[in-house]
């Protein structure tokens, strides 16, 4: 819609970022968070979509520190049944 | 002394008065091996992820202490011992919480230097849209 109206007005197109698809960003660098917490389900369960697989890094856009604490917090849930391991 | 964290999973088939008995039981044994017990988190019955030992529910319970390592040593030698519980969890939290306060300086760091240089930050909700 945005695009069309600018289209009308006849301004120069800019140039797009990203291939025209929204800039990914770290949640948790975004937040600032401290740590990721194992007990957290709520977040934990927002990485781990419907098989209850861990969600890839190229997806979900968190940097390399953060997926890392996120999937140690994850194997934890899934040990003390917070989590799933599979879901079919 | 280090922080530990502690989660345990007891059986369905108990009662109320029963799972409270037994969580005194662990802060009792806790006390008797010289831990310190900082917090005792009751979360109640709560329902599992999947079935462990064919239950799909368990009253799960949250012990936060500093502890050495032989207390922890001996509480999980009882969890397994105690057919009361299902499941349990022992995690070292001492180390983590280190590494969040200098998580927490380098970022109280990088905003002195950008209010300094006069960048402004992008808020959470700007980036997020």
């Amino acid at each position: 819609m945005k695009r069309r109206a600018d289209a009308k007005k006849g301004k120069p197109k800019k140039k797009k970022a990203f291939g025209g698809r929204r800039a990914k960003f770290c949640k948790f660098c975004v937040e600032k968070s401290l740590m990721i917490d194992y007990k957290d389900v709520k977040t934990l369960q927002a990485f781990t979509p419907e098989r209850g697989k861990v969600l890839p890094r190229r997806t979900s856009g968190v940097c390399a520190v953060h997926q890392r604490e996120l999937v140690e917090a994850i194997k934890r849930a899934r040990n003390i049944a917070f989590l799933p391991f599979a879901t079919d | 002394m280090r922080r530990y964290e502690t989660i345990f999973i007891a059986s369905p088939t108990l009662t109320d008065e029963q799972s409270d008995e037994l969580v005194k039981m662990y802060e009792g044994i806790i006390a008797e091996q010289g831990g310190e017990l900082l917090k005792t988190d009751k979360w109640g019955r709560k329902k599992l992820a999947y079935e462990v030992q064919k239950f799909s529910e368990g009253y799960y319970t949250l012990f936060e202490m500093n502890a050495g390592p032989t207390l922890i040593a001996e509480l999980e030698r009882r969890f397994r011992n105690n057919d009361a519980v299902i499941k349990y969890l022992s995690v070292r939290m001492d180390v983590a919480e280190k590494a969040a306060g200098r998580t927490k300086q380098r970022i109280e760091r990088e905003a002195k230097r950008k209010a300094q240089a006069g960048i402004k930050e992008r808020s959470a909700e700007e980036v997020m849209g």
